[in-house]
């Protein structure tokens, strides 16, 4: 298999796994009795649920309508429109709607379409404030942070093998990765809003300031800064080793020269390629910290949209993080296949 | 395994020693490694605790003092009592128990279905192979540990109902079945990764002399996954079970944390802690200690399976021979 034929296939396979990802996602959501409007028992009339449900087409089957198909039957409509009638059912109707690029309103944000809520922003505010642009930015300042973070702490621990700074170093990555973030945003809460008392949430308009992107970035960021610091210093002692770095010391380079040229040149490949992925982690992470910090991300919206059964919401959100997986597993494929000829194209991973 | 007493190499010995076995050799090298002893302590105190939580725990998790409200530790009360006068103690050690209980059976699920399913995709491979691997490519897109909130929090309804509906209204009440709805969640995704992990350690094997040679004298399919194949892969696979254990007890944690997985008065280390916080996050410092005990209990935990598991992969590589 060439090259263009391996990315093109792989290209591919990403509508299957959409699909199956949005199948299953339907199934689950539509799991438990009830829907979105009878979360308020008290509120909930049954005349205007159901005029609701007619509105939105929920009183519709949920995978195949036998009774369209039959009534269309009796009719003496033709096969196509019988066929149309048989799949006028939810599932079907909202793939389609979703082909035509439409996401369907939200039932629960009033009057708005689930585009609007997840992509557009309140009065006059800049972009990066929508629910969809606070979690990327969340998301690219954590991975900032882990990478200018973890990257110098494996190269210094690397070329300080087996001493205090390398322990101490294996120490904070312990940590990093061992910590529970709802235990680190709690410690870090108490720690600067309670004790310190430097920062107050309740503020109009804090997430304007810089400074309060601090303590959710550190914490996002923590696990992933103490895994490419490991990815790192591995990387690093992988190719300290190698024949060429000896060759490069043997022909009289001076020491910068071999470790900036020589040797993290090629050591920081699997970090650079590990950057998709872990963006692709942080952002269908965040949403324990936006819950905990109050960010009002995608993540948070994904949380109060699952309790309010906001059917349209959670099926865009999840469509929208399992494309950003697959796209960042594509980027990883494609960048190895590129950097490394030696790996076959197609030839599945054992 | 036969004991070899080689004689001639060891003159000096005064006694013949046993040299001993592989299995033995592997976990004297993984325990020689001071983190990992440790972290195999904790594991091993983790388990006993959680087995023995009603003989160790000094009260039950929901008995109520009503004399010692929000108490500072005390000889009474070893860590203090929270804002209902229960136990902090008592509340912790049925905590390991709950969380022991939700690692232990979802990696059963994980092993029942992994096991099965990537031997047989390894070993069959064809059509089989391609669809079992498809399906975990599609499980490897959901977005983790969100996806287990949905899962959550879609089916804990759905499985109250049921039970309050056939007769099982106790069970429903009790709470036991918040147990249910955490290990089908992280059970629903957990498996593929151990699948994928078992079809490549059965492929390597797969082309053996050994299995070959079985296969040739007519062994049967099943005996030759079961008995040749398996138990020469089963050393990764308990690398992978360890590192996998860590992070289920970090999900039942986080699930439990944001009020979707163990429901009080269920005890589990997330949502004491959870609890905790939002009743004296105000008071600081007072009270503190049972926020950040749960928390640093789990830390350690999460690091104990993750030492353990690192130190034993470690001891594996036979290219790291003593």
């Amino acid at each position: 298999m060439t090259r263009t034929q391996f990315i093109i296939r792989r290209v591919l396979w990403i509508i299957p796994v959409l699909f199956s990802v949005a199948l299953i996602t339907f199934i689950v959501m539509h799991a438990t009795p009830g829907g979105p409007w009878d979360v308020d028992p008290n509120k909930a009339d049954r005349r205007i649920s159901d005029q609701l449900d007619k509105t939105f087409g929920l009183n519709k089957p949920l995978f195949f309508n036998p009774e369209a198909f039959q009534q269309a039957q009796k009719e003496g409509r033709g096969v196509i429109e019988s066929g149309q009638a048989f799949i006028d059912a939810q599932f079907e109707n909202y793939i389609f709607s979703l082909l035509r690029g439409d996401l369907g309103p939200s039932y629960r944000y009033r009057g708005r379409s689930v585009s609007d809520v997840i992509f557009g922003v309140q009065d006059d505010k800049p972009a990066w404030q929508s629910k969809i642009g606070t979690t990327a930015t969340l998301g690219i300042l954590a991975l900032l942070f882990a990478l200018a973070f973890g990257i110098p702490m494996g190269i210094i621990s690397a070329l300080k093998q087996n001493t205090a700074v390398d322990y101490a170093s294996l120490f904070v990555v312990t940590i990093g990765y061992g910590i529970p973030s709802f235990v680190m945003g709690i410690l870090l809460i108490i720690v600067f809003a309670v004790w310190l008392g430097v920062i107050n949430v309740i503020e109009i308009d804090y997430w304007q300031r810089w400074q309060s992107w601090f303590l959710p970035t550190i914490v996002l960021g923590l696990p992933t800064a103490a895994f490419a610091a490991r990815l790192t210093r591995a990387s690093m002692l992988d190719v300290m080793r190698s024949d060429y770095i000896r060759t490069a010391r043997a022909k009289g380079l001076g020491e910068r020269v071999v470790v900036l040229r020589h040797m993290l040149r090629n050591a920081l490949i699997p970090v650079v390629t590990f950057a998709g992925p872990a963006l692709a982690g942080l952002v269908t992470g965040s949403f324990i910290i936006e819950n905990q910090f109050g960010v009002a991300g995608i993540g948070d919206l994904f949380v109060r949209s699952v309790s309010r059964r906001d059917y349209t919401v959670i099926m865009a959100l999840t469509l929208f993080y399992a494309l950003l997986i697959a796209l960042a597993n594509l980027a990883v494929d494609i960048i190895y296949g590129f950097l490394d000829p030696r790996i076959q194209m197609g030839k599945k991973e054992g | 395994m036969t004991t070899t007493i080689s004689l001639a190499t060891r003159t000096s010995a005064p006694t013949l020693k046993r040299s001993p076995s592989p299995w033995m050799r592997i976990a004297l090298r993984t325990l020689r490694n001071i983190p990992a002893l440790i972290g195999f302590l904790l594991i091993v105190a983790f388990f006993f605790t959680a087995l023995f939580a009603n003989f160790l725990a000094p009260y039950s998790y929901d008995k109520q003092d009503l004399d010692n409200i929000e108490k500072p530790p005390s000889a009474q009360h070893w860590l203090g009592t929270d804002s209902l006068g229960r136990d902090m103690l008592s509340r912790l050690i049925y905590g390991a128990r709950s969380s022991a209980f939700v690692v232990l059976l979802v990696t059963v699920v994980n092993l029942a279905l992994g096991i099965p399913l990537g031997a047989a995709a390894g070993y069959f491979g064809g059509w089989l192979e391609n669809l079992i691997m498809r399906t975990t490519e599609i499980l490897f897109a959901f977005p983790g540990l969100l996806f287990t909130f949905l899962i959550a929090a879609t089916i804990r309804p759905a499985v109250l109902d049921w039970a309050r509906s056939n007769g099982f209204a106790d069970l429903a009440r009790s709470g036991y079945l918040d147990y249910a709805v955490v290990i089908i969640a992280l059970g629903f995704v957990g498996w593929a990764g151990l699948a994928r992990f078992v079809r490549g350690q059965v492929l390597t094997v797969k082309e053996r002399e050994y299995v070959i040679g079985a296969r040739s004298i007519g062994v049967p399919t099943w005996r030759v996954i079961g008995r040749h194949i398996l138990p020469n892969a089963l050393a990764p696979i308990i690398v992978a079970l360890s590192m996998g254990m860590g992070f289920i007890a970090l999900s039942e944690g986080y699930l439990s944390y944001l009020g979707i997985g163990l429901q009080p008065p269920n005890p589990s280390w997330g949502n004491i802690a959870a609890e905790n916080f939002g009743r004296y996050w105000r008071t600081f410092p007072q009270f503190l200690w049972l926020v950040f005990i749960p928390g640093l209990i789990l830390t350690l935990i999460v690091l104990a399976f993750a030492f353990f598991g690192d130190a034993l992969n470690e001891a594996l590589d036979p290219e790291l021979v003593d």
